[in-house]
């Protein structure tokens, strides 16, 4: 690339010290939407890398989040367990009435409670209950739970649960009912009665909303971006150095070397790359480490053949003819001369393969084959939510998919203008 | 295709305005019959589908309680080594043959050895060791022991055609040529992954069918069950994810129908090896199998808080269990309850059995066989979690996860059992005895548990023809196995069906869908 020989226009910092690294800095940030690009990339990275600082929770932490606290909408409160006590009611055999103090479970909302019960026909019983302090019935907003009734039983209050044997009763109408037994029905039972306070302490707040788990949305975005982009770059450094490699080897050696490694890899490419790591993590088995080895071999060859093309153009030039005259050795003339020069093509390369190996994660993590279930990356968290989208839980897949989003975005965005400003055949003018 | 569908959603609109006794119904099915032989694959989506073709002796009814099928009266003779069945007399079979001892006989000795099978039906038929034929609808069943259970066994036997199936494959089934029944419906077309079309017999001995032709249609994926529902392009489905159950509810073009299945969702623990694979200390080194201590086993379920499972993971569409069957099925015991949510009596057991630091270990579960089953296994991670035990999830696709978890490749697994019998034998044989899979037992003990004493009352049950003898005995070994952890019974299925307004269904414990369980509303 002959950088040196590019005009220059607008001098903002003094000709004298400008370098190429500057000049390219000045050339990249002419493009406001680049720069735009570079500034949300940075912030991205900077929330993934600094994740466990920032995020409320860690979501990966079994112990830290709570079922409880599943699918609270965005903005809501995660509240402890309400107090709850439960009135155990002896009721003795038929033909008897009874009246009894009840022992109390905890001291909220009841400090204490006394039953009475009236056999008022062979299989009917009336119940009445003195609650104290009886005001606090009126602060219970959920129905009391009566559990403990024979099979078939009745109450006259309340409405028994669609498919579970207890009974709904709503608080004003607890303190007195009667149960209608099954017929045939002998003897005394033990009612339960379970009284709930209506909500309990705040927690936390879900800003972002919570998943099916309970796991805080805004932490495990962050989480998840740091899955997203570690496994990103990781493979794609690995895949451009393999790439490299293979790729100068071939263009340096020519020939039938030459003609081998790229038949290889074109075999590598026409198999599309997420079949590939599909296969491979089918076989792999889940985890971060092999969801990387799985895309630097489905993209290696990406990188080889722009580092043979890049290194072809460099090979006919000049300079390595002049480093061959001087008895250089082929090692020495490879990576100190012709690499050098092939490593901007590559860096546009790069950034557009990490900006697919972070989408080919979140497809394979969708597809339930990238990260384990307790770990979920932005893929695996869209995933998730997917199922929740028909009954209007949106947060938990469109979150993700919009961090995923705009990181995709943003990478190709300082990927496009890289290339735009290291390539001057693209070059347009300013 | 396209224009049956349009026809078939133009009969639903014109329908809807003006009820009418006959009508098509199309049916969504959550997953692939893999046949429509009857006797290939004891799996619940063929047995549901061949129900409307074919039929038992005796019928399970909604809540599995047996009915009168083809049978009219059952009994055991004097002799309590011989059943003797009368036959109903004005049954014929869809190409008009009558229907007579001989066809029992003969679906008797086909049932048990379809070749290829991959689950079959011969653990209801091994019993059996002659049928004898009195007359043409009397039958006898000589057995070596005294089979209570020989009314139970007989209701998931389909009865097929002598005449017509004869020397026929599981292929001739497939193709309609033996597929020859005395339901109420009888085989029009089967297009594997796409469709299984029936009509309406009109020679039927029972009630006439309700409908004019049932179309079922394999739609694994659930939002797509539920977008056809909505568009109207599929009159019942079933198995509605529990996230959409509430906004269905509140939908006026579907209603929503809801029903306990003889399913219950449970833990089963390796109790059996000295070193299980996937437990160690929390260092990573290799520890003897703490499950052996039944006070683990114990602490493992006092510390599943199920009344949480069941609100915040299944919507409050479970019922939290405490033993293998839900109440009102045979052989339940009432004195069990729901292991209430203790986790600090949990880890007092750990620390009493010698773990106040806990272990890791490593839990499996299949994905997506089980309403929820991922998310319930997440959740009781969380649980264990909670008291010291650093869990792992790891879910595996259904399709290898069965196979792997039998070749006892996991320390802590959730699965589900379905009674077939619809009474609690079924599960302790399968799950609880000791693993003696030559005589039946065990056959599905992933966990190697073993009881002794448990083992001698079931086995005592398992002859004993007095009912209320037999489910005491039953509730009784119920009771040691669960006291003594043999598995952790987490929550009972509730199944949902939707339907589109106009069509009720009539929620079966078995999870089938049939044809025969919609009805119009009025």
């Amino acid at each position: 690339m002959t950088i040196q020989e590019t005009q220059v226009q607008d001098e903002v910092v003094p000709p004298a010290k400008d370098t190429p690294f500057r000049r390219t800095l000045r050339e990249f940030a002419a493009s406001r939407v680049a720069v735009v690009g570079a500034v949300v990339l940075l912030l991205i990275i900077f929330a993934a890398v600094f994740a466990p600082w920032i995020a409320p929770q860690n979501p990966y932490d079994l112990n830290e989040i709570r079922v409880e606290h599943s699918r609270l909408e965005p903005g809501a409160a995660g509240r402890a367990d309400p107090e709850s006590q439960s009135l155990p009611v002896p009721i003795s055999g038929e033909g008897e009435s009874g009246r009894e103090t009840l022992e109390l479970s905890g001291s909220v909302p009841f400090e204490s409670a006394e039953a009475s019960w009236e056999w008022v026909a062979p299989e009917r019983v009336a119940v009445s209950l003195d609650l104290q302090p009886e005001q606090n019935l009126k602060t219970l907003e959920q129905e009391l739970r009566v559990e403990g009734l024979p099979r078939g039983a009745e109450l006259s209050v309340g409405e028994k649960h669609d498919f579970r044997n207890f009974w709904l009763v709503a608080p004003d109408e607890i303190t007195a009912f009667e149960v209608q037994l099954p017929e045939g029905h002998e003897g005394g039972f033990e009612l339960e009665i379970r009284a709930q306070q209506a909500e309990g302490e705040i927690e936390q707040v879900y800003w972002l909303g919570t998943d099916g788990q309970g796991r805080d949305m805004f932490s495990a975005i962050l989480y998840g971006l740091r899955i997203s982009i570690s496994v990103g770059v990781f493979s794609g450094a690995l895949a451009l150095t393999i790439g490299l490699v293979v790729g100068l080897t071939a263009a340096y050696a020519g020939g039938r070397i030459d003609a081998l490694i790229m038949r290889i890899v074109d075999l590598q490419l026409s198999f599309p790359a997420i079949l590939v790591a599909l296969l491979l993590l089918a076989i792999l088995g889940r985890g971060p480490d092999k969801v990387i080895l799985a895309l630097v071999i489905a993209q290696w060859a990406y990188y080889a053949r722009t580092a043979r093309s890049a290194g072809l153009v460099e090979r006919s030039k000049e300079y390595i003819e002049a480093a061959r005259c001087l008895a250089l050795s082929r090692w020495r003339i490879v990576l100190r001369h012709m690499l050098p020069n092939c490593i901007p093509p590559m860096i546009v390369v790069g950034t557009v393969q990490v900006a697919n190996a972070i989408a080919l994660e979140a497809t394979l993590s969708f597809l339930g084959l990238g990260m384990p279930q307790t770990e979920p990356s932005l893929g695996l968290l869209i995933s998730n939510g997917f199922d929740y989208l028909l009954s209007g839980r949106y947060w938990i897949s469109v979150f993700p998919g919009i961090a995923l989003l705009v990181t995709i975005v943003a990478i190709n965005l300082v990927g496009d203008r890289l290339r735009e400003v290291l390539n001057p055949r693209m070059r347009r003018d300013e | 295709m396209r224009s049956r569908l349009l026809m078939a959603s133009a009969f639903v609109v014109s329908f809807a305005a003006a009820p009418a006794a006959a009508e098509d119904l199309t049916i969504a099915l959550a997953s692939e019959p893999t046949s429509v032989d009857p006797h290939y694959h004891n799996l619940t989506p063929n047995n549901a589908l061949t129900r409307h073709i074919f039929e038992p002796l005796i019928k399970q009814d909604e809540n599995q309680s047996l009915e009168p099928g083809l049978a009219t009266e059952w009994g055991v003779t004097d002799d309590p080594l011989v059943w003797e069945f009368k036959l109903r007399e004005d049954v014929t079979f869809h190409d008009g043959t009558p229907f007579t001892a001989e066809d029992v006989a003969f679906t008797i000795e086909r049932a048990p050895d379809v070749p290829n099978s991959p689950s079959s039906f011969s653990l209801y038929i091994n019993d059996i060791s002659e049928v004898e034929i009195v007359d043409d609808h009397t039958v006898r069943f000589h057995t070596e022991e005294p089979v209570p259970l020989m009314a139970n066994n007989l209701s998931t036997i389909a009865i097929i055609s002598k005449k017509n199936a004869e020397g026929a494959s599981t292929e001739d089934f497939n193709s309609g040529e033996a597929t020859v029944g005395t339901g109420p419906y009888q085989f029009a077309s089967y297009t594997p992954g796409e469709e299984v079309e029936m009509e309406a017999y009109d020679g039927y001995w029972g009630d006439e069918p309700q409908w004019d032709s049932l179309t079922f249609r394999p739609i694994t994926s659930a939002s797509a069950r539920v977008a056809g529902l909505l568009s109207g392009d599929i009159d019942v489905v079933e198995a509605v994810p529990t996230n959409d159950v509430a906004s269905l509810e509140e939908n006026e073009d579907v209603s929503i129908w809801q029903g306990i299945s003889n399913r219950v969702i449970y833990i089963h623990l390796d109790s059996d090896r000295e070193v299980t694979p996937q437990i160690t200390a929390k260092d990573g080194s290799e520890i003897e199998n703490p499950l052996r201590d039944s006070r683990v086993r114990k602490a493992l379920s006092l510390a599943l808080d199920r009344e949480s499972i069941v609100e915040d993971v299944m919507e409050g569409i479970a019922i939290p269990a405490g033993q293998l069957l839900p109440e009102g099925f045979f052989g339940v015991s009432e004195d069990i309850e729901v292991p209430e949510y203790q986790p600090e009596r949990a880890k007092e057991l750990l620390a009493e059995a010698g773990y106040e630091d806990g272990f890791k270990m490593t839990v499996h579960g299949p994905a997506g066989r089980y309403i929820n089953d991922e998310q319930v296994l997440q959740a009781a991670a969380q649980m264990w979690s909670r008291i010291g035990i650093e869990t792992e999830v790891e879910t595996i696709p259904v399709s290898v996860y069965f196979g792997r978890a039998s070749d006892l490749e996991f320390s802590v697994m959730l699965v589900g059992w379905g009674a077939g019998s619809g009474e609690a034998s079924s599960p302790l044989r399968a799950l609880l005895a000791t693993y003696e899979p030559d005589a039946g037992f065990g056959a599905t003990n992933r966990g190697r548990y073993s009881n002794e004493e448990m083992d001698s009352l079931l086995k005592e049950a398992l002859v004993t023809v007095d009912n209320d003898k037999r489910q005491d005995l039953l509730a009784e070994a119920t009771e040691i196995a669960m006291e003594d952890v043999g598995l952790i019974p987490v929550h009972f299925q509730v199944n949902t069906w939707g339907t589109r307004d106009g069509l009720k269904y009539i929620p079966r414990t078995d999870e089938y869908t049939l044809g025969t369980s919609v009805r119009p509303t009025d």
